[in-house]
């Protein structure tokens, strides 16, 4: 079954980095990492696989190659001491990077990089090539990595939620802390709380931003499910195109999870499909998608705040619902997911502020 | 990120800030780490973690429950 699609949908929303992993540059891969997950993209690193039988430069090319974006740190192309060598390994993928961009495909002519040095003008000394690019110096801090990364995704890659670097910097703070408890809790040794591996380090980030801040996690842009070709209503999912996923009857645009990989993506825009039939054989229209707001709205427990917001998210979706209350229902703030567009997030959202 | 802590890290200027978990602005600037600690002793008794100047956490700062006298 041929499948087009898949990769073009998450292509915008990864980004490849390319730094140093030594453990003096640790501190900043971390909160490049947090960085880039807070702002709802998909951090791509060559660790994150470690499979002895793959070789790294094709690893590397792959990542390249199905990445729209790029950070490249050339803060190591120094040595520090008499006798040590520089490490070459960031300006050959930043040459990768920069060949995909320049002699690739369609695609990869979208690609965007940002490359980060020590100081400023430093870099010309070794890689004159690139000194008319605009090139950030970190200064080695992580603070100035996250605000670099923050101005440059916010520009360039237009996610939808751009909060300001300090927020950034105090949900980083408060993951590690998080993070901190949990190893304590776990009886780790103090010598293994620096050990943790890269790609645990980024698969919790990524579960902590979605548990504690899902109106974040919902605001970054998602994959759009891809249409199959002759069977209206059936869409593949984008993280895995072998099988097919159901979504007659949900609106364009509505968040949905795949069911094969429990991967997120957006419903795309499809024809009204018939789901039934009347006696006579004559096609009869879906039934409208309903919402079921499982907390008791309509009592006076509901703040008059939040049943306002909730009506005007509803308006502000636009989508083709009918509202019904069930008051009696004592489930918290939990939805019927997947029938109106946007609504969920904006619900969670405004319950949390309650 | 249910309990309330504080965060206590050095910043750019080399002074030390004090921030609340869950909020974005800093409660106090101080001087030192020491009287950063002791501003936040003295409003409250929670945990506090302080932050290495690259940004991970040094350690947590507990109070601890006083032995009854006998």
């Amino acid at each position: 079954m041929k499948v087009v699609k898949s990769v073009i949908d998450t292509f915008s929303q990864k980004v490849f980095i390319n730094c140093p992993f030594d453990p003096e540059y640790r501190p900043m891969l971390l909160a490049t990492i947090f960085a880039v997950q807070y702002l709802g993209l998909i951090p791509m690193l060559a660790l994150d696989s470690q499979d002895s039988g793959e070789v790294r430069f094709h690893k590397i090319v792959d990542l390249i190659s199905t990445c729209q974006y790029g950070i490249h740190d050339l803060s190591r192309c120094t040595a520090e001491e008499k006798g040590e060598f520089f490490r070459l390994n960031m300006p050959l993928e930043l040459g990768l990077d920069l060949g995909a961009r320049y002699f690739g495909s369609d695609q990869l002519r979208k690609k965007k990089c940002l490359i980060m040095e020590t100081e400023r003008y430093r870099y010309q000394k070794a890689i004159s090539d690139i000194g008319g690019s605009d090139i950030k110096a970190h200064k080695n801090s992580p603070d100035e990595v996250i605000r670099i990364i923050r101005d440059w995704l916010v520009t360039d890659a237009k996610p939808r939620w751009c909060p300001p670097a300090s927020e950034i910097l105090a949900r980083y703070f408060d993951f590690l802390a998080d993070e901190h408890d949990r190893i304590v809790k776990l009886v780790w040794q103090p010598n293994e709380v620096a050990r943790i591996q890269v790609p645990e380090f980024k698969r919790n980030a990524g579960a902590w931003i979605r548990r504690n801040y899902t109106i974040i996690a919902n605001k970054g842009s998602l994959p759009v499910g891809i249409k199959i070709k002759g069977s209206p209503g059936l869409v593949h999912s984008p993280y895995d195109t072998t099988g097919r996923v159901d979504v007659k009857g949900i609106p364009k645009g509505t968040k949905v999870e795949c069911p094969y990989t429990g991967g997120h993506f957006l419903v795309p825009s499809q024809r009204p499909v018939p789901t039934s039939r009347s006696p006579n054989g004559s096609a009869v229209a879906a039934p409208r998608p309903s919402i079921f707001p499982n907390f008791p709205l309509a009592t006076p427990a509901a703040p008059l705040r939040f049943r306002a917001l909730f009506s005007a998210s509803l308006i502000s979706v636009g989508a083709p619902c009918e509202i019904k209350l069930m008051t009696h229902s004592r489930f918290g703030i939990s939805l019927k997911r997947n029938f109106v567009s946007g609504a969920e997030h904006r619900l969670g959202g405004n319950v949390g502020n309650n | 990120m249910a309990r309330k802590s504080f965060h206590i890290f050095p910043n750019s200027q080399g002074a030390w800030v004090v921030r609340a978990t869950g909020s974005v602005r800093a409660a106090k600037v101080c001087q030192s780490e020491s009287e950063a600690i002791a501003h936040v002793r003295s409003k409250s008794a929670e945990p506090i973690y302080i932050h290495r100047r690259d940004g991970l956490i040094a350690r947590k700062e507990m109070v601890r429950a006083s032995i009854p006298a006998r």
